[in-house]
């Protein structure tokens, strides 16, 4: 137990270090697991391994198929965003500006155990380690991450202006990951309920420095199998706050920023047929970014994903194929009709915009929202499967495709001319799963 | 001292369900009960463990080993009943003995996954799960086949894990075999 805990922590520090740019249902992934991810990101009545049980929901951690033996699993998903920026040229306003962000492949590694306790195995004891959520860009090397006198002609500009950047967030980065001890029982043979401890870990860079802080919260769940073949299931995720210190500097100096994962219900369905070689099942989830701090502030509205998946045992007790369907409406607001102009004469913007204290122009406000926090993909087309080697072990694949979403809005430029600000987002993951049962 | 008799009948019904919530504090009030004891769907006998479970005239013994709290089991419960059935019709000039064992429920506990399931042949509990090691049974759903001959009894198939339909049919072929 001391040993698993300390591989847990670990691969939790690894999948801190390794994780960079990932976001689907807003900043947080769709599912942890590749079985999960497989169906969609399926999770809440029927998850399939420990760590989508624990992500998903704690009290699966006695309906799941691994039960009533010990499982570990450990997964690696290789991450591979796509973003693209356009933004008008500040200092030619008939110009668009278009910039690709610096995205690369991103390995983020999970971890789960379960086992059982209690008479009957009534009981059910998990850990997980995960990185959950993740956003941000980089386009510090392309044309967007310079500054306005890079674009402006040499004394077009007042001097003050010179080193003012072409937008703000043209480097962010949020990692979130959680470690999650849970427990679950079977209040009835056919009623689960069970809880597990959050504990967050987030590291935000703003292009100044990255900023760490931990929060914590709780995540209840109950699944009901009203017959042996249905399973119905019930979770909640309270708000999960991280204060980051002096992350940010607007020109007074560095200012904390506090951003909080949102509370989150959902419910699931899934049914067996065949004797369980087809499975058929749907999650539908609510997302409350428009009351979280910090995403509140930079107007996410609140989000409601569906996912859908099946399976089918193509190979009885051999092999198992999977695909599914998410949908997550985009959380972040389109606005239009902002003036993000400057008074060249007094160097001050003609509208400003506070988060948290922290007072911004207009233009950089919006510049952020949209270029610098892009999680706006919303329909994602999944795949994968699982080859069982032996009684005892298990090797899954899941394919993970987010279908090209851009956000686009207007207002007036820097300069008092139109302007219009566009990202675009397409995601690609890879994960690989192995599971033990003993 | 005459062994403890009890009568469990395969009925379902409403007090399935509220009877479920209890089970909670089932071990509380179900009493005590060892391998001893003995509950089957209609008559009762008590005999020592593990030898007990197998009748001297049989030819074959099916034993299936379940949980009320293991979903699995409660999948495989009407394949249990399908294979009782199969198998009279299988083998009409052989006496097959077909036994369940509720591994660590109580009575109260077996007897709600009797009513619920309505199996259809006897079964007893084991609440201290006394045929775990000498079956070697791993975890639950088990279904195992001994060929008995008058000296000695042999294990001629172990399925473990939730038991489909097809699984009755390659049983069957275990004992034409």
């Amino acid at each position: 137990m001391k040993n698993l805990i300390k591989v847990t922590a670990f691969l939790a520090i690894a999948t801190v270090a390794t994780s960079a740019v990932h976001a689907t249902n807003g900043d947080n992934m769709i599912a942890i697991g590749a079985k999960s991810r497989a169906m969609g990101g399926l999770s809440i009545a029927y998850p399939q391994d420990a760590i989508t049980a624990v992500f998903g929901n704690p009290a699966s951690l006695c309906f799941t198929k691994f039960c009533p033996s010990t499982q570990g699993d450990i997964g690696l998903t290789l991450f591979m965003p796509d973003v693209t920026a356009e933004i008008t040229n500040p200092m030619n306003p008939s110009e668009t500006l278009k910039s690709y962000s610096d995205d690369g492949v991103y390995p983020i590694p999970s971890i789960g155990w379960a086992m059982p306790f209690g008479d009957d195995n009534r009981g059910r004891f998990g850990i997980a380690a995960y990185g959950v959520s993740g956003l941000g860009v980089d386009y510090r090397d392309e044309v967007i991450g310079g500054t306005l006198g890079d674009l402006a002609p040499p004394g077009f500009l007042p001097p003050a202006f010179q080193q003012a950047p072409i937008i703000a967030g043209s480097f962010t980065s949020l990692q979130i990951m959680k470690f999650s001890p849970s427990v679950a029982w079977q209040v009835a043979p056919n009623l689960s309920v069970g809880a597990a401890m959050h504990m967050d870990y987030a590291i935000l860079d703003m292009g100044q420095g990255e900023s760490d802080g931990f929060g914590w919260g709780v995540q209840l769940g109950m699944v009901y199998r009203p017959t042996p073949e249905t399973a119905l299931g019930l979770v909640y995720v309270s708000p999960q706050e991280v204060t980051h210190d002096g992350v940010i500097n607007m020109g007074a100096g560095p200012q904390d920023l506090t951003l909080e994962a949102p509370q989150q219900v959902g419910v699931g369905i899934a049914y067996e047929f065949d004797e369980g070689r087809l499975l058929v099942g749907a999650d539908l989830k609510w997302l409350n970014w428009a009351d979280a701090v910090g995403y509140k502030d930079f107007g996410w509205e609140n989000q409601t994903v569906l996912a859908v998946g099946l399976q089918y045992e193509a190979i009885e007790d051999k092999l198992v194929l999977r695909a599914g369907f998410n949908y997550g409406s985009n959380p972040v607001k389109e606005n239009n009709g902002w003036d993000g102009s400057f008074n060249f004469e007094t160097g001050m913007p003609n509208s400003m915009k506070s988060v948290q204290g922290i007072v911004m122009p207009t233009y950089f406000y919006e510049t952020f929202r949209i270029i610098g926090f892009p999680a706006i993909v919303e329909k994602h087309i999944t795949a994968g499967m699982t080859y069982h080697m032996s009684e005892k072990f298990a090797v899954s694949f899941a394919l993970m495709k987010a279908l090209e979403k851009d956000i686009q809005e207007t207002g007036i430029g820097p300069t008092g001319a139109p302007t219009t600000l566009k990202s675009t987002l397409s995601e690609l993951s890879i994960e690989l799963g192995l599971s033990w049962k003993y | 001292m005459p062994p403890r008799k009890k009568i469990i009948r395969s009925q379902s019904g409403w007090l399935v369900y509220p009877a479920s919530l209890i089970l909670l504090i089932a071990p509380a009030v179900a009493g005590p009960a060892g391998a001893g004891d003995r509950i089957v769907a209609g008559a009762v006998v008590a005999e020592s463990p593990e030898q007990e479970l197998f009748s001297e005239n049989a030819d074959f013994v099916v034993l299936t080993f379940f949980d009320l709290y293991c979903l699995a089991c409660q999948q495989s419960a009407e394949n249990f009943n399908l294979l009782h059935e199969r198998l009279k019709q299988a083998f009409p000039n052989n006496l097959i003995q077909v036994t369940g064992v509720g591994i660590g429920d109580t009575d109260f506990e077996l007897g709600v996954f009797l009513r619920k399931y309505k199996l259809t042949y006897e079964s007893r509990s084991d609440p201290g799960k006394s045929f775990e090691k000498p079956f070697a049974v791993r975890g639950t759903p088990t279904v195992l086949v001994f060929a008995m001959d008058k000296s000695s009894r042999r294990e001629i198939f172990r399925h473990e894990g939730r038991f489909r339909e097809t699984d009755i049919e390659k049983l069957i072929r275990e004992i034409s075999n």
